[in-house]
């Protein structure tokens, strides 16, 4: 495993950050700083962004988060991953549909998530 | 989880980029890409921005803060702006007398920018999460009126118009759009982000002003009990008793050239309503809202029941013409650098009643009949009738720019889709009733100025306001004020946002644990904090135990369960305030 890799995951409320890190247990996630508003302006609620080390474990937690949300297949839907010029990653869920959510995931989808997300972070996964 | 910022995230904001805003000086009000990315066929019609939910949250947010900033005090503060600015062009000539009055007027308007900031997000959170209006309502707030123009399928509810009164079909839809709005996954989502925003008025100052605003609306219903269910005209009273006081704008604009006393004239203006709120009377509420209830031409100003003294109104009136009349005749000054300014002011004021909905490009083409028609990305918009053109149709084809604008004049919605190039309007269209439109279109044209043009020019105004202000002698006591209403807002907001808290230990204890993750610390779990906020977006549409749990049950959440574990938190911190129970209905303040 790279454990110098790391993804940034953008375009999360904060309810979906705090949800993420339950998935994640004790994963070392950093947060982007709180965004300021101009003098005058009012703005809406902003989204947020994560940085996680890519662990397996990270890995994990993010398949689970993502079938929670019913993602069955990452090519599929509005996520995108780029990969910056450090190695990093960064994955946007600013466009993923916010629909109805379960608790208890198939098992074989988090299986299958787990497997792709390993696949396009370029995890190394051998012992 | 660790608060730092890595090398990594210097791009991050871009995320935060997507936020919808309003500007307090200009009024103008982005609504875009956040919620129909640039696609401005649903506000040309009735009802046809229904089809996400978001946009109606974003819609509701922005809309109320343009409702609130179109007021006497919103509308003091961005005269004190202008006029700082046009002070910065006198001095720059060589009129260094100028410069306290420059500082003041900066001073006084950042103070009351602070102060109120975090009731102008209150308010409109306010009017995502809770507001309601019931059949039995005097009158509606022109937000959830707006909701009926936007979001409202009228197909749908074609059936219920045929069955009852026009006013109750409305009211009716009304509910509707507001139950499909508060009981979906998304705004259950944004309310719980809302209860993890950090408590601090650095952060934007939501939290801390969501709660101020629920701590006043429980406070009310102890004198005014129908305003537990009646929160629309709760969110009428509150920004009116805040943003139609005339005492507030007198204070504003007071004659004091000291910077300090400036200030602190106007942190005790405030201070000194919110102490009052308790002093409301049940009549006054009465009051209030029966004024509402008369057609818009005959009501008196200031309303009946905000506590607003005649003098005080008097001398905030006479204040403000004042600095209108100041700001008009510096725009005919024979100095081109202030005339510039001043007119560039003067028109600022004029349209900041208008609304932004929409702002892309188009083009203006001749369809299949000749006729000319405006094109949205090769498809046909609308076309516009002869009395819409403004310039020759002939010269209008070619490409353009379409904004569609909207307004609450006197009691109807002005709404109309405008077609320019660069500063050249080519049409303008009224979108409603017909026999409206020529005024609608008259009052349009008299105050449109482009967008782009609106946006471009503030930053470059404030861009020079920073530059002269760095480099002069003001800089230090402004940072030394900036640093002093810091405080005094944030102590101001602990006390009124956690005023409901078990004690003054809770209060004091709460806000230092809330003041990075919110309720986070306390409430512990993503599945409370959903809870908590399922609980106050569910009573807002019906108070009833077994309506409640069938919207838990809906979010795979239990309601026994969130009570319990909230009196646990009660137990332990004294916040959140505890759920009340008359009967068989709930009552929640957060």
């Amino acid at each position: 495993m790279n454990t110098d890799s790391h993804l940034e995951i953008v375009g999360l409320t904060e309810i979906e950050l705090l949800e993420f890190e339950e998935e994640c247990h004790d994963q070392v996630i950093q947060r982007s700083p709180a965004n300021a508003s101009r003098e005058s302006e009012h703005g809406d609620l902003g989204l947020t962004a994560a940085v996680v080390i890519l662990t397996a474990a990270a890995v994990q937690g993010l398949a689970v988060w993502l079938a929670k949300r019913r993602v069955e297949d990452i090519k599929l839907t509005n996520v995108s991953i780029t990969k910056g010029a450090d190695g990093s990653f960064q994955m946007d869920l600013s466009r993923l549909e916010h629909g109805k959510k379960t608790e208890s995931p198939d098992a074989q989808v988090v299986r299958a998530l787990r497997s792709q997300l390993t696949e396009l972070l370029q995890l190394d996964t051998k012992p | 989880m660790k608060e730092v910022s890595v090398p990594l995230l210097a791009y991050a904001h871009c995320a935060l980029d997507t936020q919808a805003w309003t500007d307090l000086v200009s009024n103008i009000t982005s609504l875009s890409p956040t919620t129909i990315e640039d696609d401005p066929r649903p506000w040309l019609g009735w009802g046809q921005a229904r089809a996400q939910s978001d946009r109606l949250s974003v819609f509701l947010h922005e809309a109320t803060h343009h409702w609130c900033f179109t007021s006497p005090v919103a509308f003091a503060i961005a005269g004190l702006t202008l006029r700082a600015r046009v002070g910065i062009a006198r001095a720059l000539q060589g009129e260094e007398h100028m410069q306290f009055s420059i500082l003041r007027d900066l001073i006084s308007a950042d103070t009351a920018v602070a102060l109120l900031r975090p009731l102008a997000e209150g308010l409109a959170l306010f009017a995502e999460f809770d507001a309601t209006s019931r059949l039995r309502s005097k009158a509606i707030s022109p937000i959830l009126q707006s909701i009926f123009q936007f979001f409202v399928d009228l197909k749908r509810s074609a059936d219920l118009f045929r069955r009852l009164p026009a006013e109750v079909a409305i009211a009716q839809t009304i509910a509707e759009a507001l139950y499909d709005l508060r009981t979906n996954e998304v705004t259950l989502n944004r309310k719980a982000s809302l209860l993890l925003q950090p408590f601090s008025l650095n952060a934007g100052g939501y939290l801390p002003g969501y709660l101020a605003v629920k701590s006043l609306w429980r406070a009310a219903c102890r004198k005014h009990f129908l305003l537990a269910n009646e929160t629309d005209l709760f969110l009428m009273y509150l920004r009116s008793y805040i943003y139609d006081d005339w005492g507030f704008v007198a204070t504003l604009l007071s004659e004091e050239l000291d910077e300090i006393r400036s200030v602190e004239a106007i942190v005790n203006h405030l201070n000194g309503r919110i102490r009052q709120w308790d002093e409301l009377s049940d009549q006054d509420f009465s009051e209030y809202e029966n004024s509402l209830a008369t057609d818009s031409s005959s009501r008196p100003s200031p309303l009946p029941g905000l506590g607003v003294s005649d003098s005080a109104a008097g001398s905030g009136k006479q204040r403000l013409n004042n600095l209108t009349s100041e700001l008009v005749e510096a725009a005919i000054a024979n100095d081109s650098m202030t005339t510039g300014i001043s007119a560039w002011s003067a028109n600022i004021l004029q349209r900041r009643q208008f609304m932004n909905l929409a702002s892309v490009p188009v083009q203006v083409c001749t369809n299949s009949n000749g006729l000319p028609e405006v094109q949205w990305r090769r498809t046909s918009m609308f076309t516009p009738t002869r009395s819409d053109f403004v310039a020759e149709p002939k010269d209008s084809v070619g490409d353009a720019h379409l904004e569609i604008v909207f307004a609450l004049i006197q009691d109807r919605f002005e709404r109309a889709a405008v077609v320019h190039r660069d500063d050249k309007v080519l049409v303008c269209a009224p979108i409603g009733m017909k026999e409206h439109a020529s005024d609608t279109r008259e009052s349009v044209l008299r105050a449109f100025l482009r967008r782009s043009l609106v946006v471009e020019a503030e930053k470059a105004m404030r861009a020079l306001v920073e530059n002269v202000a760095g480099k002069s002698w003001f800089q230090i006591p402004m940072d030394h004020c900036k640093s002093q209403i810091d405080s005094i807002v944030d102590e101001f907001f602990k006390d009124l946002s956690l005023r409901f808290a078990r004690d003054y230990d809770s209060i004091d204890n709460c806000a230092a644990k809330m003041s990075q993750k919110g309720l986070r610390p306390i409430l512990n779990s993503s599945s409370l904090i959903k809870g908590l906020a399922l609980l106050g977006l569910a009573t807002s549409l019906n108070p009833q135990r077994i309506f409640i749990e069938e919207i838990f049950k809906k979010h795979g959440l239990s309601l026994s369960q969130t009570l319990d574990q909230l009196s646990n938190a009660y137990e332990s911190w004294g916040y959140p305030p505890r759920i009340g129970y008359v009967e068989n209905t709930l009552f929640t303040t957060v």
